[in-house]
C-alpha cells in the first residue's frame, strides 16, 4: 500500500470508530495539556526564581582581611582581572579619621582610590575614586545635604562629599554603612576587604577560592558570600526540575496506559474489519501500520488540541513556555501514543481471519 | 496439459492441537472450471476454501497456487497472492458499512500492487452497472438489502478479475433471483481460460450447476 493511501485509509479507519477515536484524542489532549501546564508553570517559577537569585546582591564574594596587610591594592587589582568578576569594591579602613571627623562614630570604611569599575550610588551615578558618599547622619554632622564637591580636611588628607547614600542600597550592603573615598594616599593602604560581583554562570565558591589564593597572605583572609542562597537556589531549581520531570513521566505513563488499553479495545472491536482486509490482501504488517497510524492520527489531533488549550491558559497566566519545549512535549506525546498503540495493533493483525470469517 | 490453478495435496488441518478438521484432503482446481465443495456442517468445507485462499496454513501437506507452494510462504507473499490472484465472496457479503457502495467495490483492489487506478474505477462503475447497482453507487453500504449487499460483494470480488475466485456459501442468505444472478456471474467468470471458481455450498441446486462437486466427509 502506498504511503498516501495508507494515510487516507488510516484516517478512514479512525473515523469508523468515533467513540474510541474521540476517547483516544481526549486522552492525548488531556495529557499534553496537563504536561504543558504543570511543567510550563513549574518551569516558569524556576526561571523566575533563577533570575531573582542571579541579581548582583546575591552574587557578591567578599574577601575580608583578618589581620592588617593581608590584602593589598595589588590583590584588588588581580581580583578585578579574574574571569567573571564584573564589579569590584576595595575598601580601606579609616577608623582613625572617622573617629576624629565624626564624634560618636561616622565613616568607618573608605573606598580605595584605585577602584576600577563603576559602582553606582543609589541615584545611579558612578562613585569615582576619591569621592565620598555618606549616611544622612554623617552628612548632617558635616552640614551637607546632597552636597557635592565639598572638601573636608583631616590630618592632611582631603575628603569630598558626594551626597546621600541609601542605607538599603547595594553600596550600603557592601560597605556596611558609610563609604568614604580617599583622594590622596602617601603609601598604599592595607585593604579591609574587597567585594567582587561575580557574573551569572561563574561559580561563587570557585571565585572565592581564587580570591583567597590571590591575597597577600591567604592564611589571614576569609571569604564571605551567599553560598547558602546559591545552594538553596540550586536545590530549589533541581527540586522543581525533578518534580516536573516526575509529573511529565507520570502523565506520559498514564497516557501510554490508556492508549494501549484503547488500542487493544479498538483492535478487538475491529476484528471483522481486519479479517475482511486480510482476505482482500492486506499483509499483517499493513494491518499493524494501518491501526498504528490510525491511532497516531487521533493522537496527533489530541496533541494539537491539548497544546492549543495549554498555550491559551498559559498565555492568560502571562507565562509563555519556549517553542522547543512545546514542540518536544507534543512530539514526545505522539511518540508515546504511537508506541503504546503497537501491541494492540499487533494483536489485531495476528488474529487468524479464517476464525472470524467462518459462518457456522 | 494445462497446469492446475490451485491444488491441495494431502492436506491436514487442525485449528487446535489434536482436533483435526481435515485429514489427507487432496483437491485439484483446473482452469475454466467451477468446483463445488459440499458436505455436512463442521466437515471442513470452509477450511479447505481458506487453505486454497492462503488465509490458513496447512498442518501437513502442500497448498499450491499458480505452481507455487504457498504452505510455507511468508505472510507478505501470501498476502500478495490474495491481493492479486485470489478473490473472496462470503455468505454475508462482508461489506464495510461505513463506506459507500462504490468505495466497497474498490476495496477489492485496495491492497493490490497497483492500488486504486483510474482504470479500476472505470471497471468498478461498469460492474455496478452490469449488476444493476449504478443508482446505489454513492449510497452507504449500511442501507443495502441482503441481496444488494451480496451483489456489491460480487462486484468487489470480480473487480480484480481473480485467477481463483473462492465463494463461501455465496447464496446462503439470498432469494432465488439474486442467488441465480450471483451463481451465473460466478459461472461466467470461470469460463475464461485462466480462471477458476470454487464454491462451498449446502445447496444441491447450486452444486448441480457446477462442473464438478467434491464432497467432504466429517471426521469421526
Amino acid at each position: 500500500m502506498r504511503p498516501l493511501q495508507l494515510l487516507t485509509e488510516s484516517a478512514r479507519q479512525a473515523s469508523r470508530r468515533p467513540i474510541g477515536t474521540v476517547a483516544l484524542m481526549l486522552t492525548l489532549a488531556t495529557s499534553t495539556a496537563s504536561i504543558l501546564l504543570l511543567v510550563g508553570t513549574a518551569k516558569a517559577t524556576a526561571d523566575k526564581f533563577a533570575v531573582e537569585v542571579e541579581q548582583p546582591q546575591f552574587r557578591t564574594v567578599t574577601l575580608r582581611s583578618k589581620s592588617p596587610g593581608a590584602i593589598d591594592p595589588a590583590t584588588a587589582a588581580r581580583i578585578s582581572a579574574l574571569g567573571g568578576v564584573s564589579d569590584e569594591l576595595a575598601v580601606v579602613s579609616l577608623t582613625t579619621a572617622s573617629n576624629a571627623a565624626f564624634a560618636g562614630g561616622g565613616p568607618s570604611v573608605g573606598l580605595y582610590e584605585t577602584l576600577q569599575r563603576g559602582l553606582l550610588t543609589s541615584s545611579g551615578r558612578p562613585i569615582n575614586a576619591g569621592e565620598v558618599a555618606m549616611t544622612p547622619t554623617a552628612s548632617a554632622q558635616l552640614g551637607l545635604v546632597n552636597g557635592v564637591g565639598t572638601l573636608v580636611d583631616e590630618r592632611g588628607r582631603q575628603w569630598a562629599a558626594v551626597g546621600l547614600l541609601d542605607p538599603d542600597s547595594d553600596v550600603a550592603s557592601l560597605g556596611g554603612g558609610t563609604v568614604v573615598g580617599v583622594t590622596s594616599e602617601r603609601s598604599p593602604p592595607a585593604l579591609e576587604y574587597v567585594s567582587a560581583v561575580v557574573d551569572v554562570g561563574h561559580d561563587l565558591r570557585t571565585t572565592a577560592l581564587w580570591m583567597t589564593r590571590l591575597a597577600t597572605d591567604p592564611t589571614q583572609v576569609e571569604t564571605d558570600f551567599n553560598g547558602q542562597l546559591d545552594v538553596v537556589a540550586g536545590s530549589a531549581k533541581s527540586a522543581l526540575s525533578g518534580s516536573r520531570r516526575a509529573s511529565a513521566r507520570a502523565m506520559l505513563a498514564a497516557a501510554a496506559g490508556v492508549v494501549a488499553f484503547l488500542s487493544f479495545a479498538l483492535a478487538a472491536a475491529q476484528r471483522r474489519d481486519v479479517a475482511r482486509r486480510r482476505a482482500l490482501g492486506a499483509a499483517r504488517s499493513t494491518i499493524v501500520g494501518l491501526l498504528t497510524l490510525s491511532a497516531s492520527l487521533s493522537a496527533a489531533t489530541g496533541v494539537l488540541l491539548g497544546t492549543t488549550v495549554a498555550l491559551v491558559v498559559l498565555h492568560q497566566r502571562a507565562s509563555s513556555p519556549d517553542a522547543t519545549f512545546v514542540c518536544a512535549t507534543g512530539v514526545l506525546c505522539m511518540l508515546v501514543a504511537a508506541v503504546a498503540s503497537i501491541p494492540g495493533a499487533m494483536l489485531g493483525a495476528v488474529t487468524e481471519p479464517a476464525r472470524i470469517l467462518r459462518v457456522p | 496439459m494445462t497446469p492446475p490453478i490451485a491444488l491441495l495435496e494431502n492436506v491436514d488441518f487442525a485449528y487446535r492441537r489434536e482436533q483435526l478438521v481435515l485429514d489427507g484432503v487432496s483437491l485439484v482446481v483446473e482452469p475454466s472450471t467451477v468446483t463445488a465443495i459440499t458436505g455436512p456442517s463442521g466437515s471442513g468445507k470452509s477450511t479447505a476454501l481458506y487453505l486454497l485462499g492462503a488465509l490458513l496454513r496447512p498442518t501437513a501437506g502442500r497448498v499450491v497456487l499458480g505452481g507455487q507452494d504457498i504452505s510455507k510462504a511468508s505472510d507478505a507473499a501470501r498476502a500478495r497472492a490474495r491481493s492479486g490472484d485470489i478473490g473472496f465472496l462470503f455468505q454475508d457479503g462482508l461489506l464495510d458499512t461505513s463506506m459507500s457502495v462504490f468505495e466497497n467495490v474498490l476495496e477489492g483492489i485496495r491492497f493490490a500492487p497497483d492500488g486504486v487506478t483510474r482504470t479500476a474505477r472505470a471497471d468498478a462503475r461498469r460492474l455496478l452497472d452490469e449488476f444493476g447497482l449504478s443508482s446505489l453507487a454513492s449510497r452507504r453500504a449500511s442501507g443495502l438489502s441482503g441481496g444488494q449487499g451480496q451483489r456489491v460483494a460480487l462486484c468487489r470480488a470480480l473487480l480484480k478479475a481473480p485467477t481463483l475466485l473462492l465463494a463461501d456459501e455465496p447464496t446462503g442468505n439470498l432469494d432465488d433471483h439474486t442467488a441465480s444472478v450471483v451463481i451465473n456471474a460466478l459461472l461466467t467468470h470461470a469460463r475464461h481460460a485462466d480462471k477458476a471458481v470454487v464454491i462451498v455450498t449446502h445447496d444441491e441446486r447450486v452444486a448441480a450447476k457446477c462442473d464438478r462437486t467434491v464432497r467432504i466427509r466429517a471426521l469421526e
